[in-house]
């Protein structure tokens, strides 16, 4: 279809990026209330821009929606054009991020109303949505990696928001570092797809790929000559997949995300849960032609293993983790496991169901752990919680869905859309189902416990407060320590972006019911729409598949509900009295005790990097400071080119005496010289 | 001859009026405080100019004052247009940043700007000329004035040696350049761009007469000095430091620009693009690849050694001339790309490199110190003057060729097309060059926010005058727009190109 040329989408992120930089530029001088009409205004903007843009894609009966903004670069035979394109995966990104992005600008008003870097939290924050939208709108491999580095940027920044803490500076460099390991993957993905079809423009790539006639032909001509296009974009589907790695937080560099829990609780519910994160998702999506079964089947089953193993193994790490975060952070890494899962399996639409979904309640849990810290002052510690249902109680119930949601309990949200990955998991590959099935239980059983250890049972922060368990990594934001701890009741700003997170969690699953609900006669005599989503994206991904037979999908979603209830329950029931008694001295020897260590050591894996690439890393770097850099790199090549250049600078400047008489000998000295040697 | 046909000269007509208005305008005001107005009549006169340009931009192409035969002495075509655009921006930007510089250095004076513009009506000759004759009118025009605006602070050695030094090296090139018409004319008969080409194209008997190869390099010795270009390059720090800073910003682009333009034209279409097999013993190409690689050398290891931040602009400012010449090669070879390129480069060179001397001239004016401050003079300064050094940090970003600045594409136009003409030698040497650069130019950076200041210099006084922050303004909005939508102008550049025919 050709796209039609809708030249508004420049508003979806030039909206924001005036916020950004009016906050930047004037923010300090500013008085809060403009600081908040700036930046609501901004973030507001760009989702009233998103609303209309889908609403004229829908009028259009789905045409995709093109904005060609300037030619970019043009080099060789290459053209890269700065151009916005907006269609049904797009529209379903782009809601999400700009409007969960503005419900996070309101809930923070209300949280960081005493921060003294208000105004530049806004600006980094506004930056972000702009980043975003032009990740999810950009038309091309380039611009997207324009967004794609934007939204890096803006997660360093918001992570080691409170600088002066060494402690949230260094979380904010290693996530800078890790992805930096992933964007190299990224880039080298992008270089080969340019490289072997002379184009980063997802319309002509797709084109491209639906032209290849034979996959397995040996290329004659090129840079990737003596490969067949199946190697070539393996690799390079494998190599973006390290970026998507990166990003959204998978094996093996998922190290980033725990740590970027420093940062403010509402840009973890933004950046670190809801958005910013599912980018590497959105892009195995938006790349759907070449990360395909039938077009590079190894790295499908490579996306589809990690995701599954992410999975079970983030969850299985959120067991054992005390600070409340931490544990939502673990399951965000591994929600973001179950969406590759679907992707490597195909089930694109499943995929992108699940980061909607998980957007609303991920971002409410988010949202919830910091009002709970925001009420205690900055601490995070689960075992110096308790008992907050009654005094939180907005925060408890809209905490209580979400987590019913996470948890896959019917008919919430998250239920719907893990079911789909887990139906389709079922009917390709067993074993990847069984992992998605275990991770389900241990995802139950983790939010059971944090649900018992946060909201029920005894209060225990007065008593506990002042000892020393754990460091609250929104310290900083704390109010001084008091003996009674008076409780910092969310406000109105904060009260209503939860609400309404909590009542999307609730009804999103609507979106896509499972085609077994296709009943007749159930709302008022016609059967319920099913499968809305899937049939949606389909102009992207290709029409939804009906595979398993009714009978064994109701009897999956059966079990997986009494599945997770059971989980959720035992959860709840060990951990409802505060921390556990009985567990504490089970896990005190034994095995028991060395599996406990290994889960609340994280399985030991940010030791094992510490000591298998960092130290080496450094000791090699050492090495080479101490003994090649100065004396081969700095003495032979620096110093002596240096040398070179200078003195012979210098022997020129002799030439240069300020003597008119000289400068005309030069002259004619040179011409004669040329004249000489030319004729 | 009708008026209307004379209304593709309209622009340059402009800039004559507005010239001659300025010279009145301080007969009769005889109060500096009226004087302070020449800047704005000035910049009003370039602004009507570029508008007229501008709405002249997609008009054909008009050929003016026909000679025998038919061929126009002045051919206004889109070409032309675009270095118009490009000449009167410089002037233009030029006029913002004097007026308080002027006034510190006690001499605001209104023939200033009146001869900054006749020196940019002549430029414009250089460039729409078809003919050597009328282009040599427009050259001696613009170098007349430019000699006057370098003397201009008469009671200051420095800027009269400068001057000095500036005119005689100058009337000695364009001794040389006239001696190269004479035997031009003597061997082929015309000076007009169109015989030329016809006397060039292959087979002509004329090709074996030495004497039209050494005419035509002493044509180029004559450009190569306008440009300085090594080993014509002497005059030009000594020039550069000696003159008024906002003059040595003018000079170093639009004198260049014009010089550069013209050259451009008398390659593609006197030449007819192709110089490098049939000329006999004088291949164009290799030359043109010598004075490119040694101007890149000198000028970057001479600025490396530099103490002083004005003189190492200037010395760049050569080796900027280098990194041009290597498109110029591109273009002698055939690679019409390139010639875009070279446009696209003269633009940003324009914007990064007045923005430069624009924030010195500030600078040196608030500090109060004199013009040949060594680096260190400069510590600590982007604390003082937060805005000014920002933009000076953009600047030279720009002139160091990182993105996403307009110096960044300019290098990468140029060297783009010179690597698709196959010269990849050139294009490593430019390379190695621009990484010298770097070292300077971020020399420049380290010394305004590394550095610790000795004592607490002296505190802002004055506020910066609104001329010279517009211009300074407008010279960073065109780095970052050229660094971030480099697109329209370069196709701009092409059709400026494809105009040529």
């Amino acid at each position: 279809m050709r796209p039609e040329s809708y030249s508004l989408l420049y508003l979806i992120p030039l909206l924001p990026l005036i916020g950004a930089a009016t906050l930047t530029l004037v923010g300090a001088r500013l008085p809060k209330a403009l600081v908040v009409l700036v930046a609501l205004g901004g973030s507001l903007g760009a989702f009233a821009a998103s609303i209309a843009s889908t609403w004229v894609f829908y009028r259009l009966q789905e045409t995709p929606l093109e904005a060609v903004l300037w030619e970019w670069i043009a080099v060789g035979r290459y053209t890269f054009d700065f151009t916005l394109g907006f269609d049904a995966l797009t529209s379903a990104l782009i809601l999400v991020v700009t409007g969960v992005g503005f419900l996070i600008h309101v809930y923070s008003v209300g949280y960081m109303k005493e921060d003294p870097g208000f105004f530049r939290y806004f600006a980094y924050l506004n930056f972000f949505i702009f980043a975003m939208s032009i990740l999810a709108l950009g038309r091309s491999l380039p611009v997207m990696f324009i967004g794609w580095e934007g939204v890096g940027l803006a997660s360093y920044l918001l992570i080691g928001f409170w600088y002066s803490d060494p402690e949230k500076a260094l979380a904010g460099k290693k996530a800078f570092i890790v992805n930096r390991i992933g964007d190299f993957g990224f880039l080298i993905g992008i270089f080969t797809l340019v490289g072997l079809f002379g184009t980063g423009d997802f319309q002509l790539l797709k084109e491209a790929a639906a032209g290849l006639r034979d996959l397995d032909e040996v290329l004659k001509i090129g840079i990737f000559a003596g490969y067949t296009p199946r190697a070539v974009i393996t690799f390079a589907c494998l190599s973006l997949f390290v970026g998507a790695c990166g990003k959204s937080a998978q094996i093996p560099l998922y190290v980033w995300l725990p740590d970027a829990m420093a940062g403010p609780t509402p840009v973890s519910a933004l950046i670190h849960a809801a958005t910013m994160v599912t980018a590497g998702v959105y892009m195995v999506v938006r790349l759907n032609f070449f990360f395909s079964p039938s077009v590079a089947p190894i790295a499908m089953h490579v996306i589809a293993w990690v995701g599954g193993l992410t999975a079970i193994f983030a969850a299985s790490i959120g067991l054992a983790q005390n600070d409340i975060k931490k544990v939502l952070a673990y399951s965000t890494v591994s929600q973001l496991g179950y969406m590759f899962l679907a992707a490597g399996l195909g089930a694109y639409s499943a995929a992108v169901f699940h980061l909607v979904t998980h957007a609303f309640f991920k971002a409410c849990l988010f949202l919830g752990s910091g009002a709970v810290i925001h009420a205690l002052h900055g601490e995070q510690d689960m075992r110096r919680m308790g008992g907050l249902r009654r005094p939180l109680p907005v925060v408890f119930w809209t905490f209580l869905i979400s987590t019913l949601a996470l948890a896959g309990v019917a008919p919430l949200a998250g239920f719907f859309s893990k079911d789909a990955i887990l139906a389709r998991a079922f009917d390709v590959s067993r074993p990847l189902w069984m992992l998605g099935f275990l991770g389900a239980g241990l995802t139950a059983l983790y939010m059971g416990r944090l649900l018992g250890l946060t909201f029920f049972g005894s209060a225990r922060y007065n008593a506990a407060h002042g000892a020393d368990v754990g460091h609250g990594a929104d310290a900083a934001h704390g109010h001084g320590t008091a003996k009674e701890i008076h409780l910092h009741k969310p406000d109105l700003w904060m009260r209503t972006p939860l609400i309404l997170l909590g009542a999307l969690a609730a009804v999103a699953g609507l979106l896509n019911l499972p085609h077994v609900f296709h009943l007749e006669g159930v709302a008022g005599g016609h059967a319920l729409e099913t499968q809305w989503f899937d049939h949606y994206l389909s102009s992207v991904v290709g029409a939804p598949q009906v595979l398993l037979d009714a009978g064994i999908e109701w009897l999956l979603m059966g079990v997986s509900v009494v599945w997770a209830v059971f989980w959720l329950f035992a959860g709840y029931a060990i951990y409802r009295r505060g921390p556990s008694a009985t567990l504490e001295r089970a896990t005190r020897s034994g095995p028991a005790r060395w599996a406990h260590v290994v889960l609340r050591e994280k399985w030991f894996v940010d030791e094992v990097y510490e000591y298998v690439i960092v130290i080496p890393v450094r000791t090699m770097a050492s090495f080479f400071a101490l003994f090649i850099d100065p004396f081969v790199i700095d003495g032979l090549f620096v110093k002596g080119s240096a040398l070179g250049v200078r003195s012979s600078g210098r022997g020129l400047s002799w030439l240069q005496t300020g003597n008119i008489q000289s400068y005309a000998t030069v002259f004619v000295v040179a011409v004669a010289a040329i004249i000489l040697w030319a004729v | 001859m009708s008026v209307n046909e004379l209304l593709p000269l309209l622009p340059a007509g402009v800039l004559v009026v507005f010239g001659l208005l300025l010279l009145l305008y301080e007969v009769f005001s005889n109060q500096s405080e009226q004087r302070r107005y020449s800047a704005h009549l000035a910049v009003l006169g370039f602004a009507i100019a570029l508008t007229v340009v501008a709405f002249q931009l997609r008009d054909p192409t008009a050929s003016l004052f026909l000679g025998p035969g038919g061929l126009a002495s002045l051919v206004v075509d889109a070409f032309a247009r675009v270095a118009f655009i490009l000449l009167m921006v410089a002037g233009l930007v030029a006029c913002l940043l004097s007026p308080g510089y002027a006034k510190n250095a006690g001499h605001s004076l209104g023939e200033y700007y009146g001869l900054l513009m006749f020196s940019v009506a002549g430029m414009m000759i250089m460039v729409s000329a078809a003919d050597l004759a009328t282009f040599f009118v427009g050259l001696e025009t613009m170098s007349v004035a430019v000699y006057a605006l370098t003397a201009l602070r008469r009671r200051d050695v420095r800027s009269t040696e400068a001057a000095l030094k500036y005119f005689l090296m100058g009337a000695f090139a364009t001794a040389f350049f006239l001696f190269g018409l004479a035997l031009v004319f003597g061997t082929v008969g015309s000076l007009h761009l169109t015989h030329l080409a016809e006397a060039m194209s292959t087979g002509t008997t004329l090709l074996r007469e030495p004497l039209l190869h050494v005419g035509l390099l002493l044509i180029l010795v004559g450009f190569a000095f306008k440009v300085a270009a090594f080993p014509f390059h002497m005059w030009a720090p000594d020039a550069y430091e000696g003159a008024p800073t906002p003059v040595t910003g003018f000079m170093a682009v639009a004198v260049k620009t014009a010089a550069f333009v013209s050259l451009l034209r008398l390659i593609v279409v006197g030449f007819d693009g192709a110089m490098s097999s049939q000329t006999g013993g004088a291949s164009w190409t290799v030359l043109l690849e010598a004075l490119s690689i040694s101007t890149i050398l000198v000028g970057n290891a001479l600025a490396l050694t530099q103490r002083s931040i004005k003189r190492m602009l200037a010395y760049s400012s050569v080796a900027h001339s280098g990194y041009v010449f290597i498109g110029l090669t591109a273009v002698a070879e055939g690679e019409a790309s390139a010639g875009a390129g070279i446009l696209f480069y003269l633009a940003a060179y324009t914007a990064m490199t007045l923005g430069a001397f624009g924030v010195l001239a500030y600078l040196e004016r608030r500090e109060g110190g004199s013009e040949a401050e060594r680096f260190g003079a400069y510590a600590g300064i982007g604390f003082r003057h937060p805005a000014a050094s920002a933009l000076m940090a953009l600047f030279v970003v720009s002139l160091a060729g990182l993105p996403p600045t307009g110096g960044f594409f300019g290098k990468l136009f140029v060297f783009s097309a010179a690597l698709r003409a196959g010269h990849t030698g050139l294009v490593l040497i430019g390379v190695l060059g621009s990484v010298i650069g770097v070292y300077y130019y971020l020399r420049v950076i380290v010394a305004f926010y590394m550095r610790d200041v000795p004592e607490p210099g002296p505190t802002p006084s004055a506020t910066p005058s609104a001329e010279l922050g517009f211009g300074l303004l407008i010279a960073a909005i065109l780095v970052v727009v050229l660094g971030v939508v480099p697109g329209p102008l370069i196709e701009l550049g092409r059709a400026a190109i494809a105009s040529l025919g």
